[in-house]
């Protein structure tokens, strides 16, 4: 389990774009909260479990059921069973990650100090998200404001960087304590980046005093970290952190020696993002440590957008919300000829989507054999929308990749031709994912991953093979060609 | 007609049917380039940013534009009249750095950085549906692997060719980079040609034969065009790599090459396939990075110059003329200057269909003279004939050089009215050549054609694979009026057969007189000025004690790493200067405001700027490096000024100092 975690964390690092806190990437923090009691933190209600599992139907409001075991934490508010969590011990200046799981249309939050929150909520599908919404640092409330007036302050996220509801999310938080001198407030507390499933949706956010419901009133320079409980389900996992508590918190924004001022101004990135049409953009992408030459990205105005190799016919991201940024390719000579996805990536194989395989047991090519496989460009339809086309061994593909009309999804539709007068191509695959675990769910959904994205396969009646190897497992789909066509498609939900 | 010309202080000629706008009948004024050629620019919408790749004249007149940024637009109307605006409509995007452009049978094909595309409009919208691979090729990733084309042959095939990579030289990391290829209609690829370095334009002359433009580089001397044919190796060895791929035309092999610093003629004498330029384009002189090239098939709609060449050059904003010759059997011809003044870097060129010259420009990241980041230009002939040395033609004894219009008899027959030197530059893997092996030439004779339009020169000694500097600064028309530019740079490849002009009575002629240079020496260390003013040793009276060192990096992009630095007055201070870029540069430290002056001077160092570093010798140039290559660096030691003040400093090699130059306080 530890190890599978460890894994997850390093592919949701390694997966995300430049959007990425750079303090944070890739150093796991030195401390590690044990969850396989409670005993880190403060008696508590009943509400707060440790457990092995947890999962949550992605359609139904608040479930989330759970499996005995250690390593999760969990939140089931019930009737008089509404407490807060808090740690038992106190920081001052804190970084902190975790991964969270939110139910569907669930409610928690996360006060540093017991006091200034980052809102934990189910914002999945929300298109202009506000300071109550994942992500965002929550409102202060205050009643001698008068009525209708009391809220104030709260910062929404930059951008909505959610995943679907029972996914596993990445949160990670730098946050500085207020400083004071004698019982006077000097400073006030600050939060650095947060960073949700890897894009920064805060930056340098101050707050002048404790959230709406914080666990405390006043402010001091240490205090115990608060989980909201008595909203609604949370699950977390892999909490882990680096704190500074009790002692004279150095600021490292304040304190770093006066950088060189630049000679010459940084250049303003240079942004692309869909209007009323789509967008085709072909560029360089970095993909897992590799640059991809042959990439195209395309943004869909309805809101998923991705990006794919030409030459290996490969998906290598999904993602939501701003499209890319193309600096590197269009400032001066455009040294690195790369475009950056700018929302939160879902990280795909890039190895090529169909492969004919001598036998089940065949391992799935990294990359295409380019003696057999010819790339054709693409077409667009009417609304400008691309679909690829290529040949492999003579079979024509057309390989159609839609955002969901919500934006919530992508489906991938393949159709295939063999070339004529031949017969059935044999040993044809599609290969739909790969990934740490391909895990089946009692309604037919694949989980991906330790929860990194949902997949469903159409028509409902597809026959899928699962392969397991070297610890990964990986989800096929033979081709099976019908008067010299076949069509096969999948649809992934995050 | 005539009489009117004639009564024209000027005398120009008048073509056409006296519509075209003409000078004004100043005598007091000079002519300048304005007068014949004028600029139009073309307004572009807000938010399109045209960054020109490629331009393509369709049949129904509207102008193709592809960008770096990858868009392809259609300009409907582009030459209107003066208050009709062309119409921009988007006809394909997202292409990576499309730079070029060619329609064919109702497409538009273009290269992208891995492909040949062709782009359709199959519903009739007026926009691209169909982004359809060709034929594609690979990369390793390096931002330098430049893709350019195609240009269609007169058989209906397609020419791209393949920059290098650049890694602090030019390198090829996969196949065919530093090679033409030919791209038959049915996809199938035939390389054609080895030894590119940055070949970012080609095109065919009137006779179907085919040039290039190179620029100025690792084993490239000078700028220049090529006449380029199956199998021929053009000079950059790296592209060797895959000469014994199947397929390839061209044998040579990496360790033919010889690195001796030679000049390219000689080595090619040993060399088979190795192949020299028709027409050297002298660097920083007629250019720094030549560009398009347009054959004139306008059958004079763009005046006297039918069948010659318009050669662009993106860093200078400027297009120049080439006439071409064939001398037993061998290209070789003359450059003269055309029309400078372009908003920014001249990358593209195509006629339109009155004969105007569309002139597509970007500078990103490649600076020009002209400051604008992007420009579409119009050139249009004014209908005015510019008095111009039309071509020159090599004689065995000499050169024939026909005028635009009839001469001045005594100024154009004055031998004193021309100078003639030559000079070649070195081939080896530096970046570029300081010019080398210079000498004058004397010219013995000139002989007016009976009708004043020709005036052929006897000059000593042609040297063979020599360019060849004709100045004709004495030359006035009939009219007593200046030549508009009065040089070119004749490139003889081959001494034509044929008896010597008679002449007689001429004094007996002395050998070819070296001019200043006693034997070619390395760029990096050209002896310049004084050495105080480069002292590239801690002086020993220093005591080994510095008090200040400043590093400063010469930066691609034009850039120097800092823009200003302080030093105390009188202390002993240390520049440490590395070129990290891929060009040549120098640092130079001058009197408070002199910097233009400076930089000025240093242009006008014309062939002698190599030898001199670009470092003018004058009293405001106060420290200097030498001219320093990519990846090098040298350190000058000087005490700093004892007057406070601003003291500027310059990169002065031609065209860099708009962006590379800084400040030096000298503080109490």
């Amino acid at each position: 389990m530890t190890r599978r975690l460890f894994i997850l964390l390093v592919t949701a690092l390694a997966s995300t774009g430049s959007a990425q806190s750079p303090s944070s990437v890739g150093t796991a923090l030195p401390q590690g909260v044990p969850l396989t009691t409670l005993s880190a933190f403060r008696p508590t209600s009943v509400n707060w479990r440790i457990v092995g599992a947890a999962t949550a139907d992605r359609s139904r409001p608040l479930a989330m059921t759970d499996e005995p075991g250690t390593g999760v934490l969990v939140n089931t508010p019930a009737p008089g069973a509404t407490g807060n969590l808090f740690t038992t011990w106190e920081h001052g200046d804190l970084d902190l990650s975790l991964d969270l799981m939110m139910p569907r249309g669930s409610n928690s939050g996360l006060y540093l100090m017991g006091r200034y929150e980052v809102q934990l909520l189910d914002s999945w599908g929300v298109r202009t998200p506000t300071f109550a919404d994942l992500g965002g640092i929550y409102q202060r409330w205050d009643e001698a404001r008068g009525a209708g007036r009391e809220g104030f302050e709260g910062t929404p996220p930059r951008q909505n960087a959610s995943r679907a509801p029972g996914l596993w999310q990445h949160l990670e938080i730098s946050f500085r304590a207020p400083t004071f001198k004698g019982a006077q407030k000097v400073t006030n507390a600050r939060f650095a980046t947060v960073t949700l499933n890897g894009v920064v949706v805060q930056e340098n956010v101050e707050v002048t005093g404790p959230t709406r419901a914080a666990g405390f009133t006043d402010e001091l320079p240490a205090g115990p970290l608060m989980i909201q409980g008595d909203h609604g389900p949370v699950a977390m996992r892999n909490i882990r952190y680096q704190s500074h508590a009790g002692s004279a918190a150095v600021d490292s924004a304040r304190s770093h020696p006066a950088a060189p001022a630049p000679s010459r101004a940084a250049p303003g990135p240079i942004v692309v993002e869909p209007r009323l049409e789509p967008i085709v953009l072909r560029s360089f992408i970095r993909h897992r440590g590799a640059t991809r030459v042959t990439a195209v990205s395309v943004a869909d105005p309805a809101g998923a957008h991705f990006s794919y190799d030409l030459a290996q016919g490969a998906l290598l991201y999904l993602w939501r919300g701003p499209f890319i940024e193309t600096t590197q390719m269009w400032h001066s000579r455009g040294d690195s000829q790369t475009a950056e996805p700018l929302g939160s990536t879902i990280t795909l194989p890039g190895t090529p989507a169909l492969a004919f395989l001598a036998d089940q047991n065949s391992p799935w090519p990294d990359s295409v054999d380019e003696r057999q496989f010819r790339r054709d460009g693409y077409e667009l339809d009417p609304t400008g929308r691309p679909t690829f086309l290529y040949q492999v061994r003579g079979v024509a593909v057309e390989d159609a990749i839609r955002s969901g009309a919500d934006g919530l999804s992508v489906r991938r539709e393949l159709h295939l031709r063999a070339p004529a007068g031949t017969a059935a191509p044999e040993g044809l695959y599609l290969q739909v994912a790969e990934d740490s675990r391909v895990t089946q769910q009692s309604d037919g959904t694949f989980v991906v991953g330790d929860g990194s994205y949902y997949l469903t396969l159409s028509p409902a009646g597809a026959e899928p093979v699962i392969r397991r190897k070297s610890g990964r497992e990986e989800l096929l789909l033979p081709v099976r060609f019908e008067r010299g066509e076949a069509r096969v498609s999948y649809t992934i939900v995050w | 007609m005539k009489s009117l010309a004639t009564a024209l202080a000027l005398s120009f000629t008048v073509a056409g049917t006296g519509a075209a706008q003409r000078p004004r009948a100043d005598s007091t004024r000079v002519p300048t380039e304005n007068d014949y050629y004028r600029m139009v620019t073309l307004p572009i919408p807000e938010g399109v940013v045209l960054e020109v790749g490629g331009l393509e004249m369709l049949p129904d007149g509207r102008l193709a534009v592809a960008t770096r940024r990858g868009d392809v637009w259609l300009v409907e109307n582009p030459g209107g009249p003066i208050g009709s605006r062309p119409h921009f409509t988007r006809y394909a995007q997202g292409l990576h750095e499309a730079l070029g452009l060619a329609w064919r049978d109702g497409a538009l094909y273009t290269a992208q950085r891995s492909e040949l595309t062709r782009l359709r409009d199959t519903d009739g919208d007026g926009k691209a549906d169909r982004y359809e691979t060709v034929y594609s090729w690979p990369l390793s990733g390096n931002y330098h692997e430049y893709s350019f084309g195609p240009v269609f042959s007169p058989s209906g095939d397609m020419i791209v060719t393949l920059n290098l990579a650049w890694v602090g030289y030019g390198d090829s990391f996969v196949k065919w980079r530093g090679w033409m290829l030919k791209i038959g209609p049915d996809g199938k690829m035939t390389p054609v040609a080895a030894g590119f370095r940055s070949p970012s334009s080609f095109g065919y002359n009137l006779e179907g034969d085919l040039f290039y433009a190179e620029n100025q580089g690792d084993w490239v001397g000078s700028g220049g065009i090529t006449h380029v044919e199956s199998g021929d190796f053009v000079g950059n060895p790296m592209g060797l790599k895959w000469s014994g791929e199947p397929g390839s035309p061209v044998k040579l092999t990496l360790k033919d090459i010889p690195d001796t610093g030679e000049p390219k003629y000689e080595v090619a004498k040993r060399v088979p396939h190795l192949k020299t330029p028709a027409v050297w384009f002298p660097h920083t002189i007629l250019g720094t990075s030549t560009s398009a090239i347009l054959v004139d098939s306008t059958r004079g709609a763009f005046g006297p110059f039918a069948g010659q060449l318009f050669v662009g050059d993106q860093g200078q904003s400027k297009i120049m003329r080439v006439f071409l010759e064939k001398v037993n059997g061998v290209y070789q011809g003359v450059v003269f200057p055309f029309r400078e003044g372009f908003d920014s870097g001249v990358f593209r060129e195509v006629w339109g269909s009155d004969g105007s010259m569309y002139v597509g420009q970007t500078s990103r990241g490649w600076p020009s003279t002209g400051k604008a980041s992007y420009a579409l230009q119009r050139l249009v002939w004014t209908g005015v004939t510019p008095f111009e040395a039309h071509r020159v033609e090599a004689r065995p004894d000499g050169f024939d050089i026909t005028f635009t219009m009839p001469v001045d008899r005594s100024t154009a027959a004055d031998p004193a009215s021309y100078k003639v030197s030559s000079f070649t530059y070195r081939y080896h893997h530096f970046y570029g050549s300081p010019v080398i092996n210079q000498v004058a030439h004397r010219v013995r004779a000139v002989v007016v054609s009976p009708d004043g339009m020709s005036a052929r020169l006897v000059v000593d000694s042609l040297r063979q694979g020599y360019i060849h500097e004709i100045v004709m600064s004495g030359v006035r028309s009939a009219g007593g009026v200046p030549l508009l530019h009065d040089l070119g740079y004749y490139t003889v490849n081959q001494i034509p057969a044929g008896a010597p002009l008679a002449i007689a009575a001429m004094p007996a002629a002395p050998s070819g007189r070296r001019l200043g240079i006693a034997k070619p020496r390395r760029v990096s260390t050209s002896p310049v000025a004084a050495m105080s003013k480069r002292q590239t040793d801690l002086p020993d009276d220093w005591n080994d004690k510095v008090d200040q060192t400043v590093s400063v990096e010469g930066q691609e992009g034009l850039k120097f790493s800092l823009t200003n630095f302080e030093v105390k007055a009188g202390s002993r201070v240390r520049i440490r200067f590395a070129n990290v870029s891929d060009m040549l540069h120098n640092f130079v430290i001058v009197r408070p405001g002199s910097a233009t002056p400076v930089v000025d001077a240093a242009l006008r160092l014309g062939l002698d700027g190599m030898r001199l570093g670009f470092v003018p010798q004058m009293s405001e140039v106060l420290y200097h490096t030498g001219l320093i290559e990519p990846g090098k660096s040298e350190s000058i030691y000087f005490e700093a000024p004892l007057a406070p003040g601003e003291y500027p400093f310059v990169c002065s090699f031609p065209g860099h100092a708009a962006t590379m130059r800084g400040v030096m306080r000298v503080r109490r």
